[in-house]
């Protein structure tokens, strides 16, 4: 009988304390993923017995007791994205420029010649360096409730706040039995880590980049790889980066079968390709949608043809100036730059392009520990933190290392929950103090970053 | 001869010294005249009384900054201690010397007294707001109130007027909702082929464990 190739995974995890599967009795590699002991902890148990029982509301009451910590953290980050995301007096935010006046061309409303190209047309995306899908959702937005603040920037708040309940769902699924806690520490540091917050309060691609990747990757390791890709592919109809994250599970999956890689299952790598393929017609095929809906070019290929050609030309060589910064210069915070900030007797907003420097500070420890714990133990958790950050920074490393790609500190963003999930199995591996010290760090670094200190 | 010339030069000296007089007296301004001495400009809001304190400074900085990136209109303020009567006239003078939107496509200046109301100050070969839009601009003026928040509701009326009018739709442009509608159905497609491949292999998975 054939081997899987990614037995290593299964039998990784069929060791673990808790795995009810015997070792070597792994299951058929393309489902391994699903079938470790903690693929479902993050889905609603199932009803037996007493709990058959209950009626609905004491179903769902019991249900919310059992996940009141999580409930509270996400109404808590759900509060903070919220709060007077609509408080700045029209000002477009950081990015903002760009999208949300493409958003406004491309909803048809009047609009300031403004980071716009003189070609610009009504109902047409005029930044087409990017896929228009988040733009559309914008543009969508301010067609339904009007070219206000809340309209662009109440998608990024529900995204945002989706993004801190995926990072703990992701660390549920890989993280087996007993991975509540750790998931409610990766799903707190994102909850108060600023580049997150602040991504999540305004009207840019990266947190519909962010979120769709995080959703994609956690129905990829509950096992549903196919829908994945899909969602992998509309990801990269936010943002061309979206094929990073499915380079991180890919990543992840070879890391996790690294020792049998001799001996091939033939069926489960095929079913890797038809993943690829499907993630490839998706993308196509969507890009194509949306490129006869919102722009001028008939084809996929054209429009592809031109992003390729403009990120080509994007680049400066020399030092960074104004707000580039390189990415080794991001593990120092040191390309951090005001998004917006307004210091006025009666209010006081900054919203800082930054990350939480006890997160930047303590994340190369938490990752050395996670290439450590991945190495020895395969620990799932601990692997996919190393994959997601090798996948998603290695590539924009290169880019600038090797082409002079300009680069911003918020390409980071997409790293963050890697930080996240490998603080998280750091702290479970210290002694209690230091993981609530750390917390505490978290919160002070947070309050000095919050978008509206003073009020 | 040292007396004699002595008594020889101050006539001479006299005739020189009344000479500068007069030179003096010709050149120079008349009282009217020194008036419209315009300090030098300091940013949008020029204010050489320091009636704004630093952070209200930095604000409508700021506020009129973004007013002229957007709009390509120069919206400039000035705080001066002199009679409502003689703004007008010190308001030109300023805007000349200034430059005021000289780089950009337009501009307005709106000068704000410490006593009685502001007055609005255009360019005459292209005036940027009509009659009632000035007046609505003065309007907004609160003289009683303190000098930042009459600063703010005179920018701001001025702001709103400016962005408003620079506010325009783009001309239309051609969409494929036909084909659209083509690559959306594939792609629909593929989402329901994907759905059922994953579905089709977690029972499976199910079937084996």
């Amino acid at each position: 009988m054939e081997e899987a190739p990614f037995a290593a995974a299964a039998h990784t995890l069929a060791d673990a304390p808790d795995a009810k599967t015997p070792p070597l009795a792994a299951p058929p590699a393309e489902t391994l993923l699903a079938d470790t002991p903690g693929a479902t902890q993050g889905t609603t148990p199932p009803l037996t017995g007493a709990a058959a029982r209950e009626s609905r509301p004491a179903h769902w009451l019991r249900l919310f007791l059992d996940r009141g910590a999580i409930f509270a953290l996400i109404t808590v980050a759900a509060g903070l994205r919220a709060f007077r995301v609509g408080d700045c007096g029209g000002t477009l935010i950081g990015d903002e420029v760009w999208y949300v006046q493409a958003a406004r061309v491309i909803a048809g409303v009047p609009v300031l010649m403004h980071h716009l190209p003189a070609e610009a047309k009504s109902h047409l995306d005029p930044n087409s360096e990017h896929a228009p899908l988040a733009k559309a959702i914008i543009a969508a937005m301010i067609e339904r409730m009007g070219d206000r603040e809340i309209a662009w920037r109440i998608p990024s708040v529900i995204l945002g706040t989706l993004g801190v309940w995926l990072i703990y769902q992701i660390a549920m699924a890989l993280g087996g039995k007993g991975a509540e806690r750790p998931a409610l520490y990766a799903a707190f540091i994102v909850t108060f880590e600023n580049l997150f917050l602040v991504h999540g309060r305004i009207a840019t691609l990266d947190i519909y980049l962010m979120t769709t990747l995080l959703l994609a990757t956690w129905v990829y390791v509950l096992g549903y790889l196919e829908v994945a890709a899909v969602l992998f592919a509309v990801s990269c109809l936010c943002k061309a980066n979206g094929v990073l994250g499915l380079g991180a599970v890919l990543l992840y999956e070879a890391l996790m079968a690294r020792d049998r890689w001799r001996h091939p299952n033939f069926r489960a790598i095929g079913r890797r390709a038809v993943v690829l393929g499907i993630f490839v017609a998706a993308f196509l095929l969507g890009l194509g949608a949306l490129d006869c809906f919102f722009t001028e070019y008939r084809s996929p290929f054209a429009h592809l043809a031109h992003m390729r050609q403009y990120h080509q030309g994007f680049k400066h060589v020399g030092k960074p100036s104004g707000f580039e910064s390189t990415p080794l210069d991001w593990w120092l915070n040191a390309g951090a730059f005001d998004y917006y900030s307004l210091w006025s007797p009666k209010k006081n907003l900054l919203y800082k392009a930054a990350i939480n420097f006890y997160v930047l500070a303590a994340a190369p420890l938490a990752l050395a520990f996670a290439v450590r714990k991945a190495w020895n133990e395969r620990s799932p958790l601990a692997t996919f933190a190393v994959a997601s950050l090798f996948a998603n920074f290695a590539p924009i490393f290169v880019a600038w290392a090797v082409f002079s790609r300009t680069s911003y500190i918020y390409y980071m963003l997409p790293i963050v929950p890697a930080f996240a999930w490998a603080l998280a199995v750091a702290a479970y591996a210290v002694p209690r103090s230091m993981r609530w010290a750390f917390a505490a760090m978290v919160l002070y670094a947070f309050a000095f970053s919050f978008p509206v200190r003073l009020f | 001869m040292r007396t004699t010339a002595r008594r020889t030069a101050l006539p001479h000296r006299t005739q020189r010294t009344g000479l500068a007089v007069l030179i003096l007296l010709l050149f120079s301004p008349p009282r009217a005249a020194r008036a419209l001495d315009v300090p030098n400009i300091d940013g949008h809001m020029t204010d050489p009384g320091q009636t704004l304190g630093k952070g209200d400074k930095t604000a409508i900085e700021d506020k009129l900054g973004k007013v002229q990136q957007d709009t390509r209109v120069d919206v400039a303020g000035w705080i001066l201690d002199v009679p409502e009567s003689s703004l007008d006239k010190l308001g030109r003078e300023a805007f000349k010397r200034w430059h005021i939107g000289g780089d950009w496509d337009n501009a307005v200046l709106f000068v704000i007294p410490r006593v009685g109301r502001a007055h609005v100050i255009l360019d005459d070969s292209k005036r940027e707001l009509t009659v009632p839009e000035v007046e609505r601009v003065v309007g907004a003026d609160k003289p009683g109130a303190p000098m930042p928040q009459r600063v703010d509701l005179v920018a701001d009326a001025a702001a709103e007027i400016v962005r408003a009018k620079a506010l325009r739709a783009r001309p239309n442009g051609v969409s494929d909702l036909g084909r659209g509608r083509r690559f959306l159905l594939a792609f629909a497609v593929v989402a329901l082929l994907a759905v059922g491949l994953s579905y089709r292999a977690k029972r499976k998975e199910r079937a084996s464990t």
